[in-house]
């Protein structure tokens, strides 16, 4: 493929042509065509045979020879091409400058078959993109031009760290264009055309682009077009795959022109396609319909390329079609790289197999062998760069002494780590919450509500690992929190929050005894109240907030000398859960910025900007620094539930999941010695409970189990006409809007959105239901048609917009957003349009009023009532005040008063109304000692019925994974 | 029999140039837009374009198909070495602007082919033999075959297949060596 690189030739100074007469110059041709009609091989005697006694001629003809031998494409190419290409390089720097829409062009980036690329600048928003014009030819079908687009909004709606975002899709000028983020780098082309990469680089590589697939395969899209030039590689180590979508576009044409160059073979001019032909599955190159698995071919080719700087199959043009030629194996990795691992011949053989049944199966299974390829090889680098030099000392040592060579270095090698393996450390009812790893990593302390399950006061416990006895270090009643280990390993501290509200932290033998007051936190202490000790002891790292309203930082506090100060200063949001690194020099911390969405930051306790550290955009739910500092280990959450643990480099890069762990993986901690991780895991279930209830009397009835699965059945709603429930569940594997008839048969999904989609609301006439729709971190609204099943968003942005309500005569559709930085209510016409801020001094989960007058709504869960106002807006009155509406609501609106269940009492839970005449609070039926969502309850038309939402089961244990490396 | 025409009509050679150049912005810019789903990028169809727009014109009488290739593969050649000046000054002005161009748009290995220094090595050449010279500016610069390079120098096809593999080799073994200092400037 590549030609050898030109040797500078050895002809001397003085030798130059021009110094030949043209009789000399006639000679010499003379000489050398005889020369090209003689074997390779028997030239040069027949030269020197020819030239003999003319050492000119001789050394001319030789030289001429050796420069015609070397294969080459010199001027093989027509000047025309090349002035052409010349021209348009000009071409296109005359667009600098211009403005298309509100974009201007700044310089070209690149340019392929599929468009030139600019970096532009959006004026609108300020930030740079790369604006990519799409060529004519390949946006004239509007079917084909749809296709990709819903293609590439999907892709990039993954929200993966390995899938360039797309801003927008547009029309400029008549040029359909796509205006994405743009990347500081280069593509994988450009980086394996300048310089040859290092093993390690190229596993890493080819694991992000595998990590892009399984995100777009797992969603069902196939990017068909995987190859260097849409690969581009960020400065900063992230790689981001490109142009997911695009191949729709030449779909058809691929194939037409494929045969087009066929046709006309022989002109080296019709190589149009022969670029990209290379990274073509067999399949696709036939023209037959492709799967996921043409990726998998493709991405063969692009590893194999990285490791050897060949692609594997030249492309042939055989019959009408220019394909790689079934049964024909490429060269091994180790004729081009004897160093390439044989695992890693085995995985690109298993990745190129021209049969799509013997390939891998799925882009999954090709990532877990590159990853055990990957840790393989790390671990043998890092053994001969560390461990040779050891190997040296030693030797050198045991040259000068003893000639005893010891045999023990070669027990460090790390690959010979024992296997992580994970066994529970607790599974006791109720929930138990991770504390905190004694120094010497054999106990572990942690919070837990103890035997009963009915009990939702948590108190610290620490337990043996490998021992059955639990000790019990609080009992007090009230709840305690987060404990700590002293860095002496003497006693554990904890967090327990005062009647005042301040987060107090508390001190006690960690062998039991009595307890003392260390310091208060602070007065705003977000929950969970998760905090830290340096590991020198002198400083204490939590998070507050000056008030309620403003956003959280971390601070620092000593526990000798009190003196406190701020490490953050986040412009919004809340900073939480510190976690000083092993060093103590950082803290790592969790930077949230809107209910769902969340990363990791690392600050220096020197202060300055934190560094943000993970592109999430999801919840965080814990972290931990593995002991050498080195990484990171992170729950990362979707959406409520199914969180995971992943790992990466504290210094940057990519996420890489920590599989081991599985799903419903939170909170994890590492031990001191860096052996040990616990985590939480999570499970539970919810269930929809129905009561028959009376208006007037108490009702004696007892519950029954009504809408139930295994997973979260929640947030249930009458049709206005009483026939129909419509209700959330996860039990399809997300959460997703389902709906059945009112005696709970016909049951039905209504979603299939693949994303968390939750508490759904009929409109007035029964024909739409709204809900909230979670994606990339944020809430919107979407609208669903019964009729047909038409989706349509009502409101979208970059805010969570959560829980909608229509008003009753079915124009507006009211929700709870962050917009203005607190939630308020907002209503938006249903019909589209702006949103109209309803609520002025905070507000949530609204409902209008039966006869359409006022608008129903709490506030967040420290300001306990529930408030109204007339629709038009005006005054805000307080209907009730001691009423905690938590998490997605537990009460309703009718005519005539509010149901609503309020926080646990003694004697359990209760359903309870409110009566707008009388203004008193009437029992209405005792549920009972159980726990509840609260996911909302739904009160039946006829008002005979409500339904509430029980949770039977949650539980919270932690696991251990032992030799965790 | 073989006229000079490398110092030939000016008022032709100036407005074949016209023409051949203005032909030439015309596709790149098409390539540019891709208005051409497909390729087909001939130096003999471009210039045979070009032809015909001046033949509309009728201002100049072509004295025979050697003298109008001729003129269009030294205006190819010189649009090229004028281009390839303008960039190298750009790249000593510090503001190049590096332009990957994917094979695909134009059907052949990207090359960098040093044009100043290929101007110069072909000058020197046609020195030297000046039939050579004149077989690679039609092979190269006008896009002919050589076939058609036969016809239109009037030798056999024999002797433009030897001086174009010998000239190829000659120039090639040329510009590996390094760019010797000017001899002309």
């Amino acid at each position: 493929m590549a030609a050898k690189r030109t040797q500078p030739r050895q002809t001397g100074e003085g030798q130059r042509v021009t110094g030949v007469t043209p009789e000399q110059w006639h000679r010499v041709k003379e000489v050398f065509e005889a020369a090209l009609g003689h074997a390779p091989e028997e030239r040069s005697a027949f030269v020197g045979q020819a030239c003999a006694g003319d050492d000119l001629l001789h050394s001319e003809v030789n030289s001429l020879l050796s420069s015609y031998e070397e294969e080459s494409s010199f001027m093989e190419t027509p000047a025309v091409a090349i002035a052409v290409r010349s021209l348009m390089s000009e071409e296109s720097a005359a667009l600098v400058g211009q403005q298309f829409g509100h974009y201007q062009i700044v310089r070209e980036i690149g340019r392929g078959g599929m468009g030139v690329v600019y970096l532009a600048q959006d004026d609108s928003l300020g930030r740079p993109v790369a604006l990519k014009l799409l060529p004519k030819h390949l946006t004239s079908d509007p079917n084909r031009l749809q296709r990709f687009e819903r293609e590439a909004r999907a892709a990039s709606a993954l929200n993966h760290h390995n899938i360039l975002t797309i801003y927008e899709i547009t029309q400029l000028d008549g040029l359909h264009s796509i205006a994405t983020e743009f990347i500081d780098g280069v593509t994988l082309r450009e980086r394996i055309k300048n310089k040859d990469l290092e093993l390690s680089e190229t596993l890493n590589i080819a694991e992000q682009i595998a990590s892009a697939l399984v995100a777009a395969h797992e969603a069902g899209i196939v990017h068909r077009d995987i190859k260097p030039e849409n690969v581009m590689l960020r400065r900063d180590g992230y790689v981001k795959v490109l142009d997911f979508g695009l191949a729709k576009l030449t779909e058809q044409e691929t194939v037409k022109r494929v045969n087009a160059s066929a046709a006309t073979a022989g002109t080296n001019t019709d190589t149009g396609v022969m670029g990209t032909v290379g990274y073509m599955s067999p399949e696709q190159a036939r023209g037959e319909s492709v799967d996921h698995r043409t990726d998998i071919f493709s991405l063969g080719v692009v590893i194999y390329e990285m490791v050897t700087g060949n692609i594997p199959f030249e492309a042939k043009i055989a019959g009408n079609v220019i394909a790689p030629i079934p049964g024909q194996e490429p060269p091994p990795l180790a004729h081009y790289f004897p160093e390439a691992p044989a695992k890693l011949q085995l995985l690109v053989n298993k990745a190129l197999r021209t049969n799509q049944e013997e390939r891998y199966q799925t882009i999954t299974q090709l990532l877990t062998d590159l990853r055990s390829v990957r840790s393989k090889h790390s671990a043998m680098s890092r053994f001969t760069t560390r461990h040779l030099l050891l190997l040296a000392a030693i030797l050198a040592v045991a040259v000068a002494g003893l000639l005893w060579i010891p045999r023990q270095p070669s027990r460090t090698v790390k690959s010979s780590l024992p296997p992580m393996t994970i066994l529970p450390f607790t599974s006791f009812p109720g929930a138990e919450w991770l504390g905190d790893f004694s120094p010497d990593g054999n106990q572990i302390a942690f919070a837990w509500t103890g035997e009963k399950e009915d009990n939702h006061e948590s108190d610290i416990f620490v337990k043996q690992i490998g021992a059955e006895k639990t000790s019990r270090l609080t009992s007090t009643p009230g709840s305690e929190f987060c404990p700590v280990f002293s860095p002496d390993g003497q006693n554990v501290a904890f967090i327990r929050y005062s009647e005042t509200g301040a987060a107090d932290v508390f001190i006690t033998p960690a062998l039991g005894g009595p307890e003392h007051k260390l310091l208060t936190l602070g007065s705003n202490v977000p929950f969970p109240p998760v905090w830290d000790w340096s590991p020198d002891g002198k400083l204490i790292a939590f998070a507050d907030k000056a008030s309620k309203d403003e956003a959280s930082k971390i601070f620092l506090i000593s526990p000798d000398t009190l003196a406190k100060r701020a490490l953050t200063s986040p412009a919004a949001g809340w900073d939480y859960n510190p976690v000083f690194a092993p060093d103590g020099q950082s803290i790592a911390f969790v930077r949230q910025s809107s209910t769902l969405s969340a990363d990791i930051y690392i600050v220096p306790l020197m202060g300055g900007e934190p560094k943000r550290l993970t592109f999430e955009n999801t919840l965080i739910s814990g972290l931990a620094w593995t002991a050498d500092g080195q990484e990171i280990i992170f729950s990362s959450t979707p959406d409520s539930r199914n969180g995971s643990l992943w790992r990466i480099q504290a210094s940057g890069g990519a996420a890489e999941r920590f599989d081991v762990a599985g799903y419903s993986a939170s909170w994890p901690q590492i031990s001191r010695r860096g052996n040990r991780l616990g985590y939480i895991q999570m499970s539970g279930d919810m269930n929809i409970y129905r009561i028959e209830v009376s208006d007037h009397a108490v009702s004696k009835d007892p519950p029954t189990k009504f809408i139930a699965s295994t997973r979260f059945d929640i947030t249930p709603q009458y049709s206005p006409d009483g026939g129909r429930i419509a209700f959330a569940s996860d039990r399809s594997g997300q959460n997703e809007i389902w709906m059945c008839d009112s005696d709970g048969s016909n049951l039905v999904r209504v979603t299939s959105l693949n994303k968390y989609a939750g508490t759904p609301r009929w409109s007035p006439d029964g024909q739409q239901i709204a809900f909230d729709f979670f994606d990339e971190g944020r809430g919107h609204i979407y609208v669903i048609s019964l009729e047909g099943g038409g989706l349509r968003h009502i409101s979208m942005g970059d805010f969570d917009d959560t829980v909608p309500s229509w008003s009753r005569d079915g124009k507006w559709i009211y929700f709870s957003s962050n917009r203005t930085g607190v939630s308020e209510v907002w209503k938006v016409p249903a019909a589209g349009g702006d949103a109209v801020q309803v609520t002025r001094r905070g507000g949530r989960l609204a409902f209008e009023s039966m006869d359409g007058k006022y608008v129903f709504y709490c506030k967040e869960y420290t300001t306990p009532g529930i408030w109204r106002m007339p629709v038009d807006g005006g005054e805000e009155v307080q209907v009730l005040n001691s009423f905690h509406s938590e998490n997605l609501g537990d009460w309703a609106v009718v005519n005539d008063g509010i149901y609503f269940i309020d926080e646990p009492t003694k004697n359990g839970v209760a359903i309870e109304f409110f009566d707008f005449a009388t203004r008193k609070v009437r029992h209405v039926a005792g549920l009972g000692k159980i726990a509840i969502g609260p996911h909302g309850i739904a009160v039946s038309p006829d008002r005979r019925e409500i339904l509430y939402v029980q949770a039977d089961h949650t539980g919270e244990d932690i696991m251990l994974v032992e030799n965790f490396h | 029999m073989l006229r000079d025409w490398s110092n030939g009509d000016k008022k032709a050679h100036d407005q074949l140039f016209r023409a051949v150049y203005n032909e030439l912005h015309r596709q790149a810019a098409g390539y540019l837009r891709h208005e051409h789903p497909g390729l087909s990028l001939q130096t003999t169809d471009l210039i045979h374009e070009a032809y015909l727009r001046l033949i509309d014109q009728q201002h100049v009488e072509w004295q025979n198909r050697l003298h109008f290739f001729g003129i269009a593969g030294q205006v190819m050649r010189r649009i090229l070495v004028d281009h390839a000046r303008s960039r190298q000054a750009a790249k000593r002005g510090g503001s190049a602007i590096r332009l990957p161009l994917e094979e695909a748009i134009v059907g052949s290995p990207a090359q960098d082919l040093d044009f100043v220094a290929l101007d110069e090595a072909l000058a020197r050449l046609a020195e030297m033999d000046s039939q050579q010279g004149q077989i690679v500016v039609l092979r190269f610069f006008s896009g002919l075959s050589v076939e058609e390079t036969a016809k239109v120098l009037d030798v056999s096809e024999r002797t433009v297949k030897r001086d174009w593999n010998v000239a190829k080799a000659w120039l090639r073994r040329e510009l590996s060596r390094g760019r010797p200092a000017r001899a002309r400037e």
